[in-house]
């Protein structure tokens, strides 16, 4: 869909703020679903990388997503796969 | 011109994401199965209209949405905003955070994966309100961008966002009663986070 016109308007940019644990506290989320320039994803990597409580709050939701994500896995049945493929004449 | 071959080959590896999806929001397995047929059906009638090297997955995504808000929204009772409980940003990290402080040396991972069985954590993405579900749903399990899913739901970036942030919160909340009726937590609700002050904003 990239080559769509972007026709939903947009937000402002994500920016840093100065006080590196506000930045990354306040982008926690968009660092997490990489929404972040790279530039700005690297400033805050650096700055978790020494300080322990961003990077343990980054650890916990990190992992808090990987397990909504594994819990959520579903196998579609097979019965459910041949009757489409053939309905369709595939 | 996308043709019956391509179809094949590209939409139908996209299956157990579409069937998974389609579980949570119409979170019962008949309904899912008519589901994702009547999105396959529909996708495999219209194509011919499907401009090649665009993305089919969210364009699947989008007819299956849609066709759920069509059949399904009106059949089911919903949750609406107001059952959508409005929590502090990182509640259950903070909450949990006690618990963490009390057992030392454990990952996140472990404590996660101890702390919350499957069924209650896809109890909590099916309990919030469609939109929020929706949202959800489209970033955390299927890893949409943004961008992506406003086109998916025809909805500005910021309605995305604020979706999101709302019902992520709401999860939280969810998965925090879990854990508390199960008696897995600390009584004590003091945040240990409480360094960095929240403010992260809203922004619908």
């Amino acid at each position: 869909m990239s080559e769509t016109p972007d026709t939903h308007g947009s937000m402002p940019e994500p920016r840093l703020g100065g006080d590196p644990c506000l930045d990354a506290l306040n982008l926690l989320y968009h660092y997490l679903d990489n929404e972040l320039t790279d530039e700005i994803r690297i400033t805050i990597t650096t700055h978790m990388q020494c300080c322990d409580p961003c990077l343990s709050r980054y650890e916990f939701h990190t992992e808090l997503h990987a397990v909504l994500r594994r819990r959520s896995v579903q196998q579609v049945p097979e019965s459910l796969r041949d009757k489409i493929a053939k309905e369709l004449g595939l | 011109m996308a043709d019956q071959a391509t179809f094949a080959e590209q939409a139908m590896p996209l299956m157990d994401g579409l069937y998974g999806a389609a579980l949570r929001m119409t979170r019962k397995p008949a309904d899912a199965e008519d589901l994702v047929q009547e999105t396959y059906l529909k996708a495999y009638r219209g194509f011919g209209g499907f401009k090649e090297g665009t993305n089919l997955k969210a364009w699947m995504y989008r007819i299956l949405t849609n066709s759920y808000i069509n059949i399904y929204r009106r059949k089911q009772r919903q949750p609406d905003e107001s059952d959508l409980g409005d929590v502090e940003d990182l509640y259950l990290y903070r909450r949990l955070g006690g618990l963490e402080g009390a057992r030392h040396g454990r990952s996140a991972e472990d404590l996660l994966m101890d702390t919350f069985s499957e069924i209650e954590v896809t109890d909590a993405l099916e309990a919030l309100p469609e939109p929020y579900r929706i949202a959800v749903l489209l970033a955390d399990v299927e890893e949409f961008s943004y961008k992506e899913i406003a086109e998916i739901l025809d909805v500005p970036i910021g309605t995305v966002m604020s979706r999101l942030h709302r019902g992520r919160k709401a999860m939280q909340k969810s998965l925090y009663e879990f854990a508390k009726s199960r008696g897995l937590l600390p009584r004590n609700d003091k945040a240990p986070d409480a360094s960095v002050e929240n403010e992260v904003s809203e922004d619908e």
